[in-house]
């Protein structure tokens, strides 16, 4: 049950490990149920106040030049001097 | 003169006033850093340092007038970008990654004539807090190699410490930079959510990260944070001010002001050097006419609780943008997208980071608990407020002893996230010595944007030091 | 068979807007620029970025709440959808999911029902993926372009009802100046939610969400082709899968998509990057006041204020470039239907995809015909070369030697020589008079290259003709 959770959070997470791995987690899983329940433990009435941003103090609608595409794509692994490149995606 | 050893404020004055240049101030500080190569704090020395100092001392040459960070050096924590240097985070997935843009701290630093010298080891991506999960290695304790240096703002710490620059930048998500100034013996603050622009800074948990400086000494931390503050357009979370004041309570007697201590905490001291210095501590400002008080907050208990559930579930989702595709260090050999993805992303990120996605995307996938956490947040926040009317300062200790030795692992989580899920600023200044020379910390807590009234008790006790012990 | 069931129709809609910028960055919201060459580190999600929200966006999503009959959340705040797919920068979508900007409103169809619509929300585009031999490329120039996304409620029962409400959405977000939603730039897109259910039944059938059509025709046939294909399940006893199917429009049919595809988990949580928005409700106010007005309101205003037929005010309202055109040019000129025919026949036919001439200059070429100082045949010919050269009518008319400088009392010898050349004409004139009087006003606005003041000349023709 317990691994079946952990193996979904890896394919969430995007990560791979050896089943010994994967196994090795469940302590942690277990150790953040007990957090879970400790938390909603806590009898709670109140909301969490996100902070709150004004409409007026929002930015402008004005364009401001763009970087240009060396800079873009200055760090990606694989490129041409236009895009970023990664083999076929198939839908 | 040893112009290393010199404060910011020191520094700008006398850099102002002729006493020394800025080449001679650069030279003097990567002298230091080679000399303390060992302690590994800095991982690397920017090459244009010594090009942007001839430029500074032209600029004075011109009669120019100067900015208030003229005359001093900066290093910066390996997870905040600087335009054309490298900003790795010290993860292995972005070593070779180089920043097209500077953050805000940087930017402000920089237009006050601030030079950057370099940048500092960290606990890969702020997580840890040891150092220990750095790709450049382990950052050695500034006094004595066998204890940890703290983490995960290690190198900033341990190289203000050692001379090794004027002042330096850490970010704290959860004590990352109160525990190693306490481990290390220098001063390093949390200033309150929203103060300082996280732009250019890498993400671990957004709800709680926050850039604050590491320096010689109180006094300095407000001049800095003063000028590294402010509201920022890049920034939606900056609360609405263009400036703080963090200073102007500075050498007001602290008689009559109401400090308190928190009960559960107290308690929780186990420590008995610890616990002595801490009620020395107490003592004294009681002999200075302070008032001390004692608190209880609601479910303080749970801080650690809500820390971990809110800033695993953020780091979850804010690493993913690291995907092998766009900037990061890509996978060998790899045949769809989501090969890349798995591949990359498991090559690049060290154990603790891999820990904290994995449990983050189990939060993030159970209904509402992230909700949940927010709002037993707020539930402490009020409580937190409610007790503090009529207080001016919270004392308790920064860490539960001094440094701990390198492989020991202690449970004081709770000091170090108690201020970020408050979202109140945080000081943590060198107050002791243990038998071994080794530094101890204590931390000031303040409400929210109560920074001036923790400067006050800060730089109260930084002068009287000596009286403390 | 199909009378005993209901089709049950709930749409989503994406339409780009219409802003400068993008929803979260300051680059330009442009379609069709080189490839990555609009893109900055926020957009691209490089480490140490974060969303800034656009004042624009928000003030056109609340404008197409209210042309829809929403209600606007005074307080809202965004969301994170978590999940990986290389156009995706951050690996999450910002989108609002629980308390979005537009809340329950409505749109009338013509029968007069109305379909539901249950949230409005502002979200972000993705990038771009082509695919060439074995590799894809991406471009993340759409990355961040603002979206809306329409959700209406399952009031719809027909792809002709689904098609109507779309052409009528459309209308108000270009009508609105919310969304310019170019189908063939990908600027609306649109999610099917379809199931059927027997006929008086309160029981609904299972659902089957069909994603990313990109033409009203698609919508029109995926639902005409889903409904078949459940109905014709039920009847067969079998049963109906919720599930995502992907319509193919080469081939006319859909197919089930992959289950792992489909269902994703998205982990919505609270953006902590993004505070929560406050709205106020004077600014709600505000932005109420000055709505455009719908394609409906301007029909009855071209009808019943105006006087012009049904035709065409449907003619001008087609497209809003004409209806724009035609309401600046009505505060200049205020002979509503004179201004209809000539919107209708000396502009549109010479404009192709813009308006290159200002109503102020369209306006004084109208006034130029009706002072005759120039002649209706020639004012189409004026027109084009303003567009041509944006040069000020008058000045052009004269360049152009097509100003009517044929004094009245001229006219009277060339009428004289004509008639005295053209016996046959006025032998004719006794039987068909209007005609001849057309004739010789033809020969003689060819003999003064237009310049002829038409209805003098006819004036003297007749007194002329009948006196001879």
């Amino acid at each position: 049950m317990k691994l079946d959770e952990i193996k979904m959070s890896a394919d969430l997470s995007k990560l791979e490990f050896s089943e010994e791995e994967l196994l090795g987690f469940a302590s942690e899983f277990d150790e953040i149920d007990e957090v879970i329940k400790r938390v909603e433990g806590v009898s709670c009435d109140v909301e969490y106040k996100i902070p709150v941003k004004e409409y007026a103090d929002l930015k402008e609608d004005v364009v401001e030049p763009s970087y240009s595409r060396e800079e873009i794509l200055k760090n990606a692994p694989r490129k041409d001097s236009i895009s970023f490149i990664l083999p076929k995606v198939v839908e | 003169m040893e112009l290393n050893k010199l404060g910011v404020i020191e520094a700008n004055k006398k850099y102002i006033d002729g006493e020394f240049s800025a080449v001679e101030m650069v030279n003097a500080c990567i002298e230091s850093i080679k000399e303390h190569a060992d302690k590994n704090a800095v991982i690397e020395v920017f090459d244009d340092a010594i090009c942007c100092a001839e430029k500074l001392d032209a600029k004075r040459e011109a009669k120019e007038k100067l900015g208030k960070l003229a005359g001093t050096v900066v290093l910066v924590k390996d997870n905040i970008l600087v335009k054309g240097k490298k900003a790795t985070a010290s993860s292995n997935f972005l070593k070779n990654f180089e920043s097209i843009y500077s953050a805000t701290v940087v930017n402000k630093m920089l237009s006050e004539d601030a030079i950057i010298l370099g940048r500092t080891n960290m606990d890969e991506f702020a997580m840890g807090s040891d150092g220990s999960s750095s790709i450049y290695g382990k950052t050695k304790n500034a006094i004595d190699d066998n204890y940890s240096a703290g983490g995960s703002s290690s190198g900033s710490a341990v190289a203000v410490k050692l001379n090794d620059c004027t002042f330096a930048l850490g970010t704290d998500t959860g004590g990352s930079i109160r525990f190693p100034a306490s481990y290390n013996g220098v001063c390093g603050v949390k200033p309150t959510y929203g103060t300082v622009s996280r732009n250019g800074v890498y993400a671990y948990a957004s709800s709680f990260n926050q850039v604050g400086p590491i320096t010689k000494n109180a006094k300095d931390s407000a001049y800095v944070l003063e000028i590294i503050a402010g509201v920022d357009q890049m920034d939606m979370t900056t609360l609405n001010y263009q400036a703080y004041d963090f200073s102007s309570l500075i050498g007001e007697d602290v008689s009559g002001k109401v400090y308190a201590v928190e009960k559960n905490i107290s308690s929780l001291i186990k420590d008995k050097e610890c616990e002595s210095y801490f009620n020395a501590l107490v003592d004294f400002i009681k002999a200075k006419g302070g008032v001390i008080k004692e608190i209880e907050i609601d479910n303080i208990l749970r801080v650690g609780d809500v820390y971990k559930l809110v800033a695993y579930a953020e780091a979850s989702s804010n690493l993913s943008r690291y995907d092998g595709l766009k900037y990061t260090t890509q996978a060998q050999d790899c045949l769809s997208a989501q090969e890349i993805y798995v591949k990359s992303r498991s090559q690049g990120f060290g154990k603790e980071v891999k820990k904290r996605i994995m449990l983050g995307n189990y939060i993030l996938s159970k209904k509402e608990v992230y909700a949940k956490a927010k709002n037993l947040q707020q539930l402490i926040i009020n409580s937190y407020n409610e007790k503090m009317q009529g207080v001016d300062c919270l004392l308790l200790p920064t860490s539960f002893g001094v440094a701990p030795k390198a492989s020991e692992n202690r449970q004081e989580c709770i000091l170090g996230v108690l201020a970020n899920v408050l979202r109140a600023p945080s000081i943590s200044i060198p107050y002791a010595k243990n038998k071994e020379g080794l530094p101890l910390g204590v931390q000031i807590m303040a409400k929210e944007l109560d920074e001036k009234k923790i400067y006050q008790l800060a730089v109260s006790i930084e002068k009287n030091y000596g009286e403390v012990r | 068979m199909r009378d005993k069931y209901d089709v049950v129709v709930g749409l989503e809609i994406h339409a780009e807007l219409k802003s400068k910028t993008k929803v979260f960055c300051s680059c330009a919201n442009t379609y069709g620029a080189e490839p990555n060459t609009l893109v900055c580190p926020v957009c691209l999600a490089l480490p140490g970025t974060s969303p800034v929200l656009n004042k624009k966006c928000v003030e056109l999503t609340i404008k197409s709440g209210l042309m829809t009959n929403c209600k606007i959340n005074e307080y809202n705040y965004f969301e994170r959808k978590n999940y990986f797919y290389p156009d995706l920068t951050k690996s999450y979508q910002i989108s609002q999911v629980k308390v979005p900007i537009c809340v329950d409103g409505y749109v009338t169809l013509s029968s007069g029902k109305k379909i539901g619509i249950s949230d409005i929300h502002l979200e972000e585009d993705t990038g771009k993926l082509t695919h060439i031999g074995d590799k894809s490329y991406i471009d993340y120039n759409r990355g961040g372009v603002p979206l809306i996304e329409t959700v209406t409620k399952p009031d719809i029962s027909s792809a002709d009802e689904a098609v109507e409400f779309l052409e009528t959405l459309r209308g108000i977000y270009v009508y609105g100046d919310i969304a310019e939603c170019k189908l063939e730039q990908g600027g609306m897109r649109f999610d099917v939610n379809l199931s059927v259910k027997k006929k008086g039944s309160t029981e609904l059938g299972k659902r089957v969400e069909m994603k990313n059509l990109n033409s009203f025709r698609s919508v029109k046939r995926a639902i005409e082709y889903e409904s078949a294909r459940q109905i014709a399940l039920l009847e067969e006893g079998k049963e109906v899968l919720g599930e995502t199917r992907k319509w193919d429009e080469d081939k006319n049919e859909n197919v089930a998509m992959r289950a792992k595809l489909a269902t994703a988990v998205y982990r919505c949580f609270a953006d902590p990057d993004l505070p929560m928005l406050h709205i106020p409700k004077e600014l709600v106010e505000e932005i109420r006041k000055d709505l455009p007005l719908t394609i409906a309101q301007l029909k009855e205003l071209y009808t019943k204020e105006y006087g012009l037929t049904e035709y065409d005010a449907g003619v001008i309202t087609a497209n809003k470039m004409f209806s724009d055109f035609y309401n600046e040019c009505i505060k200049l000129y205020n002979k509503p239907k004179e201004l209809s025919t000539w919107v209708q026949s000396e502009l549109m036919r010479n404009v192709k995809d813009k308006i290159k001439i200002s109503p102020e200059h369209f306006v004084k070429i109208i006034e130029m015909a009706d002072a005759k100082k120039i002649s209706r045949t020639n004012a189409v010919p004026l027109i084009a070369e303003v567009m041509k050269t944006q040069k000020d009518p008058e000045v052009l008319a004269k360049e152009m030697d097509i100003i009517n400088s044929m004094d009245d009392s001229n006219l009277e010898p060339l009428i004289d020589a004509l008639i005295e050349a053209n016996p046959k004409a006025v032998e004719d004139f006794k039987t068909t008079p209007d005609k001849i009087i057309t004739f010789f006003a033809g020969q003689l606005m060819k003999q003064t290259r237009g310049k002829a003041n038409v209805v003098k000349a006819k004036e003297i023709i007749l007194s002329k003709l009948q006196g001879k």
